[in-house]
């Protein structure tokens, strides 16, 4: 009877063992490779957004933040944190691939603009502002009255484009992004 | 009676199993530590031999700081990012992107560089917004 009992303990015990061992394991695994900042990536940037050039794409590890460098190539406004805006990798990739589209960046039309005030434009509203007046250096900014969404995504033909759609959803301009390799 | 798991054997195989679990749960992560260097740069992105200080975050983001710097414009832009391979700054690959003229936006001045390590120096090479070569550097420590 004692032997019994004690075989039942025994087995109980490597049960929970196991299920310890296990539990572990789960819990220690390593996550999928979001907490770490993916490498910046440099696009040449061809189209009708801007007159094209060099940009670089920098995410922000886990917070999904995107920022866009030299934001001119594509008549854009400075597109980084520092300068207070910010875009988002809205994929599910880990770690994120903006090589494969799925970033945006969104705005509000600048509020002096509309109404013709002064406003509390923020250095972005001001940038954009200059832009759409002609302004920011030459860049080949837009001409319209507000910008409202730029996207990255995927072509039918595997591209990469980048493209603009005003408040009403209409078509402002789009440009091709080829992954830069460098040496 | 000794309750089983305070014998010696499964204790053993207990702490066998769950020691590197721990271990590896509680250990340094796969990011580098924070880290200074002191360079010098000449070649023609300088006006003249330049010292600033290189600092690399766990993030694996760059950072350049010119403690000469007051007019505004620099050698070589003043952020950047290691590698997707994280490779330590002194082994090169890293890149620097960014407005050396100090003013945003900047689309006669963004300039994007690259490193490459050659012995004891770091070889720079930066092209300007559309793609152009636009200066060669040299840094040492």
């Amino acid at each position: 009877m004692n032997d019994l009992l004690r075989n039942r303990v025994v087995v109980a015990g490597k049960i929970g063992m196991l299920l310890v061992t296990t539990t572990l394991l789960v819990a220690t695994s390593k996550p999928a490779d979001c907490d770490h900042r993916s490498a910046p990536v440099v696009f040449n940037a061809a189209g009708t957004c801007g007159p094209g050039g060099l940009i670089v794409v920098e995410t922000g590890g886990w917070s999904s933040t995107v920022a866009l460098a030299n934001s001119a190539a594509l008549g854009l406004p400075p597109l980084d944190p520092s300068q207070g805006a910010s875009g988002r990798y809205v994929g599910t990739a880990c770690p994120f691939t903006v090589e494969k589209g799925e970033w945006r960046f969104d705005w509000t039309c600048p509020s002096g603009r509309a109404t013709g005030g002064d406003g509390d434009a923020g250095p972005v509203d001001a940038a954009l502002v200059a832009i759409a007046d002609g302004g920011a250096g030459g860049v080949g900014g837009l001409t319209m009255s507000c910008l409202r969404s730029c996207i990255a995504h995927l072509g039918q033909n595997g591209d990469l484009l980048f493209t603009c759609t005003g408040a009403g959803g209409e078509l402002l301009c789009e440009s091709r992004l080829t992954k830069v390799v460098l040496p | 009676m000794t309750p089983w798991i305070f014998r010696g054997r499964t204790a053993a195989i207990l702490i066998t199993l769950v020691t590197p679990l721990l271990l590896a749960a509680c250990g340094p992560g796969d990011d580098p530590a924070d880290e200074v260097v002191h360079l010098r740069i000449s070649g023609n992105c300088a006006p003249q031999s330049t010292a600033f200080d290189m600092t690399q975050s766990p993030s694996r983001s760059l950072s350049l700081t010119y403690p000469d710097n007051t007019l505004g414009a620099v050698p070589l832009p003043m952020r950047g990012a290691l590698d997707q391979a994280g490779h330590p700054l002194r082994e090169g690959g890293w890149l620097l992107w960014g407005c050396v003229s100090g003013v945003e936006p900047c689309p006669g001045s963004f300039r994007l560089c690259t490193a490459h390590r050659v012995q004891w120096q770091l070889n720079v090479t930066c092209v300007d917004g559309t793609g152009a070569p636009a200066c060669q550097a040299v840094l040492t420590e």
